[in-house]
């Protein structure tokens, strides 16, 4: 695409450089800190004295390692679930026209302005009168909630784009209206629904305020609020601690990453260029 | 078919997982309900096990004690939604400075109905009490007391050439002074171990402002007077708040200090001066510095004049049955299981919880241990901050943000004065 | 377009209807709720409830802070979309090169995007700290300052702080995006426009800038959105302070219900900021080429 000019080369090398550098040096920094041991902890140096110890320490922390199971059953089902709720209604608003259509995704775009903190105050004595405090399908249930404005209209773009002769193609060769949807059309749509599925993952993933609020039994517990309790207190914080569990569990979120990441970016490819 | 019928099993799936999650949760609803944060923080989780494993040997299984936990800074409101609803509720640890909000709405219980008068004044100290104390009602069994000390290095001060007593405001910014010019860390080219004389709080309302308000108590101001209302422009605050703006002209006070980055430098070394409460000795505890004595010892703080009592932020945790917990007296069961001798001595053992009774404070153990003896005298001088009510927060971040302004220059101390006043009465 | 037949119609809405209940649920019934508690001056942990008229919304508009607070998460807003975005855009055009390691290092950095962000908040206050921090021990080495800067503690560089924590996190995603966008660009057209002698910059800005602009405003208005929204990094490394420099209209929300439990004042301020932002989608709405 570009030329390999002298100006482009600089551009290239000065920017891999300096991005570069801003980009790994933390992530240096934060692994580094994850094997020092404690007496290091503030000195400014890097893989002098190895000790895993903070690493075993965090593996063998059972509380821990539940934290990051229930984190990662959490991301995937909320994920999950909103991919599949975000695809049926943005099928409906694209291939579909009926009254008060506008309406609706009109308000369910519009609710992305609304703080999230203050939804959970309404959100919580609502909750409690259904008995689902401290029960993890709650919080799946408000993620799912919370993505689905941006989920639905990403999906709609996506499935704008597929064109109708397709749908119609279908139609005459017999096919009901729920056999295109899901044998012809969603594939086609697939790439985007990854997308949508990986934004609800990471937001599952990291969300803290809702989890702290809705999930108060330690077996319980998210990965980000789990986090909070673990290594910060009032007798006072644990930075290798973090630093360490940090490192663990981005790694499996990491390498799912690393090999999904093809979808994702071939996601954001089709169909988003012409928007 | 396929691939529709994938689809439609993982949606079936993940909803069926909803519910199999939901059932196993109905066995909590049973027994006690203990909130705390300790039980979850790495240092303590053990010895809370310990604690709530060793009273349910004894029990019948209808009156086991379960935990929740919730981070302690987020313990007065989680404790006051939980408090308002149906879930199964009994016992809670609370930080001192939580009594007059959860006290002001309605969640306590009183325990002198389930505890009895005399339970009170047979087995703790007055000032211990009072904390549990809000107008007139007991709500609290103190479970550790002790105020906010100075925690001084004495091996800076002495490579700074300070060999006097600090006593007096005098000699504190005497001593900073000192060690600011002296010590040879701060003068040599090395940015890097330069230490701070005084590692006072600024960053954050919930550390400034109480700490702060032992200054204003210090100098003869205070926040409200007796008739309620705010006296933050008096002259007496003016002077605190000067001398408090003077302290960081010279360098002797950071900006952006919390708590967490002040135990951090400490540990390191690089503090002179910080005020904490007793169970900051797990965070300052530097091996490679040799026996604690050599590099903290408390104090009382340093008075105004000669012969003024010193003042000390109050400090605690209490421990509160909450008031439509239908099994009030197995909560009282456990909370004198929780203050014995045998559980309050392991807990000091474990992690240096000073216990509350007066017989166990009495006990050997106790009175051997170094840290200890530092705040065993001076356990009746805390005063609770004079902002803890259900506008805590409120008032702390009025304070520390004109604090903060007054540091960085945006106002001068009378304007800072006159804008805290009327913020905290136009609450 | 499938509207005559009724089982259609039905279809529609069958299909709209688990988000529809979802959010009916979960957002509708919460909104409305906080629209009629900042009529109110319910608390969040005393037995208030009383209706008080507008005395919230008086209040905040006689709140000397509510003003600065518009501007500070404009600010904030603006930094933390440009930069990222900036910074996503060069990455991806490095990237784009498909060099022997891109993948890999493309891979490496969406891993920022997923580090837990309380994480990110403590490594960057780390970072930043003005007594052991690497910020300043690097500059110091390098000699370009000789005695610490405290970071966190002015009002303009703890905003730098925030942003640039809230850059790391956040420019994989706009990298992602913009890849994506790129790798759509037709290679032909560049090859033409070369043919006829165009350099570099020329068939950046004629060619390329114009095929992913469809993407470049998508993700700049979810952006947007996102750092309107956002609160974690903030709230770890400075809680809105010194002196209420960062705090954003999330923040604020946040610590007047949590903290302060005044909860129709935190309504209040809500429903102006709901007001704000209804607008802003609004405009959006507007913009969208839509077929009715």
């Amino acid at each position: 695409m570009f030329q390999k000019s002298l100006g482009f080369r600089i551009f290239f090398w000065t920017f891999i450089i300096l991005i570069g550098f801003f980009a790994f040096f933390p992530q240096l920094w934060m692994i580094s800190t994850s094997l020092k041991p404690e007496t290091e902890m503030y000195k400014i140096s890097f893989f002098q004295n190895f000790d895993l110890s903070n690493l075993n320490r965090i593996l063998h922390n059972s509380d821990f390692l539940g934290y990051l199971r229930n984190g990662m059953m959490v991301a995937i089902i909320s994920s999950l679930l909103s991919t599949a709720v975000s695809a049926f209604a943005g099928y409906s608003f694209s291939k579909f026209r009926y009254k008060g259509r506008t309406q609706v995704m009109a308000i369910i775009l519009i609710s992305q302005a609304f703080p999230q903190g203050l939804l959970l105050v309404s959100l919580y004595p609502m909750l409690q009168n259904m008995g689902m405090i401290d029960k993890l399908p709650s919080i799946i249930l408000a993620y799912v909630a919370l993505t689905l404005p941006i989920g639905t209209w990403t999906l709609k773009a996506y499935f704008d784009q597929i064109p109708n002769s397709i749908m119609e193609a279908a139609c005459i060769d017999g096919a009901s209206d729920f056999t295109t949807m899901i044998k012809i059309v969603m594939p086609l749509a697939f790439p985007g629904m990854t997308t949508i599925a990986i934004y609800s993952f990471v937001w599952a993933w990291n969300d803290l305020l809702y989890a702290l609020t809705l999930i108060s039994t330690t077996a319980k517990r998210t990965l980000a609020s789990g986090m909070i309790f673990t290594f910060t207190g009032e007798g006072g914080n644990d930075w290798i601690g973090m630093m360490a569990a940090s490192v663990i569990a981005s790694i499996p979120v990491a390498i799912m990453f690393v090999f999904l990441q093809r979808f994702f970016v071939a996601g954001l490819t089709a169909g988003a260029v012409k928007g | 078919m396929k691939k529709s019928l994938i689809v439609l099993s993982i949606i079936a799936l993940a909803a069926s997982s909803l519910f199999a999650s939901g059932e196993k949760e109905t066995a909590l609803q049973e027994g006690l309900t203990f909130s705390n944060w300790s039980g979850s923080e790495e240092s303590s989780k053990e010895i809370f096990k310990w604690m709530i494993d060793s009273f349910n040997e004894n029990q019948p299984s209808e009156n086991h004690v379960v935990q929740i936990n919730w981070p302690w800074g987020d313990t007065e409101s989680q404790l006051a939604l939980r408090a308002q609803g149906k879930e199964q509720y009994d016992i809670a640890q609370i930080d001192i400075r939580m009594l007059p909000a959860l006290a002001g709405a309605g969640v306590l219980a009183d325990l002198s109905d389930i505890f009895g008068e005399s339970f009170f004044s047979d087995n703790f100290a007055p000032g211990s009490i009072s904390v549990g104390n809000y107008n007139g009602v007991q709500y609290g069994v103190p479970w550790t007391v002790a105020p906010m000390g100075m925690i001084v290095n004495p091996q800076i001060l002495k490579d700074s050439g300070v060999d006097f007593d600090i006593v007096t405001i005098a000699d504190f910014e005497k001593a900073m002074e000192m060690v600011k010019n002296n010590h040879p860390a701060n003068n040599d080219s090395d940015a890097g171990n330069d230490i701070l004389p005084f590692a006072a709080m600024t960053k954050d309302g919930g550390t400034c402002a109480p700490d702060f308000i032992v200054w204003l108590w210090t100098f003869g101001a205070s926040v409200f007077d007796e008739n309620g209302n705010c006296v933050l422009d008096s002259d007496e605050a003016i002077e605190t708040i000067n001398w408090f703006k003077s302290l960081s002209d010279r360098g002797y006070i950071q900006g952006a200090m919390g708590r967490g980055d002040a135990r951090t430098l400490y540990k390191e070394g690089r503090v002179a001066f910080y005020n904490d409460a007793l169970l900051a000795k797990g965070a300052i505890t530097n091996e490679t510095f040799g026996s604690i004595e050599t590099y903290a010892k408390p104090q009382v703080n340093p008075v105004l004049n000669e012969g003024d009592t010193p003042k000390a932020s109050g400090w605690g945790h209490l421990l509160v049955i909450i008031d439509r917990s239908p099994k009030k007296a197995e909560a009282k069961a456990f909370i004198e299981h929780l203050i014995s001798e045998d559980v309050a001595l392991k807990y000091f053992d474990e992690i240096g919880m000073l216990p509350s009774k007066k017989s166990v404070l009495n006990s050997n153990e106790v009175k051997n241990d170094y840290w200890s003896n530092s705040w065993t005298p001076i356990l009746d001088g805390g005063r609770l901050a004079e902002t803890a009510g259900q506008n805590y927060s409120a008032y702390n971040s009025i304070i520390v943000e004109n604090l903060q302004a007054v540091l960085s220059g945006s106002k001068t101390s009378e304007k800072a004065a006159a804008d805290m006043v009327s913020r905290i009465e136009n609450l | 377009m499938k509207t005559i037949s009724k089982n259609s119609t039905l279809m529609a809405w069958f299909l709209v209807l688990p988000a529809l209940l979802i959010f009916a649920l979960m957002i509708l019934y919460p909104f409305a709720n906080s629209i009629f508690t900042s009529f109110t001056n319910k608390n969040l942990i005393f037995p208030k409830n009383d209706f008080v008229g507008f005395e919230n919304y008086i209040k905040l508009f006689k709140d000397p802070n509510t003003l600065p607070l518009l501007f500070t998460t404009i600010k904030f807003v603006f930094f933390s979309t440009i930069c990222p975005f900036t910074l996503g855009l060069i990455w991806a055009i490095l990237m784009n090169e498909k060099f022997k390691a891109s993948e890999f290092m493309r891979g490496l950095t969406l891993v920022n995007w997923i580090i837990p962000g309380i994480a990110i908040g403590f490594l960057w206050n780390w970072i930043y700290n003005g007594d052991y921090g690497i910020l300043n021990a690097l500059l110091n080495k390098m000699g370009i300052i000789d005695s610490n800067i405290i970071w966190l503690a002015g009002k303009q560089t703890s905003m730098v702080a925030v942003v640039t924590a809230r850059t790391w996190q956040m420019f994989p995603w706009y990298m992602a995006f913009i890849m994506g966008g790129l790798q759509g660009v037709p290679n032909e057209l560049c090859e033409a426009s070369r043919i006829d002698g165009a350099n570099n910059i020329q068939v950046f800005t004629h060619i390329i800038i114009p095929t992913i602009k469809p993407v470049l405003i998508l993700i700049l208005i979810l952006g947007t959105i996102s750092n309107l929204q956002h609160f974690d990094l903030i709230n770890v490394m400075t809680d809105g302070g010194p002196e209420r420099a960062t705090s954003t209209f999330a923040i604020e929300v946040y610590k007047k219900a949590f903290k302060e439990y005044n909860l129709g004042r935190a309504a209040a301020l809500g429903v102006i900021w709901a007001i704000l932002l209804g607008s802003f989608s609004f405009i959006y709405l507007r913009n969208l080429k839509e077929d009715n």
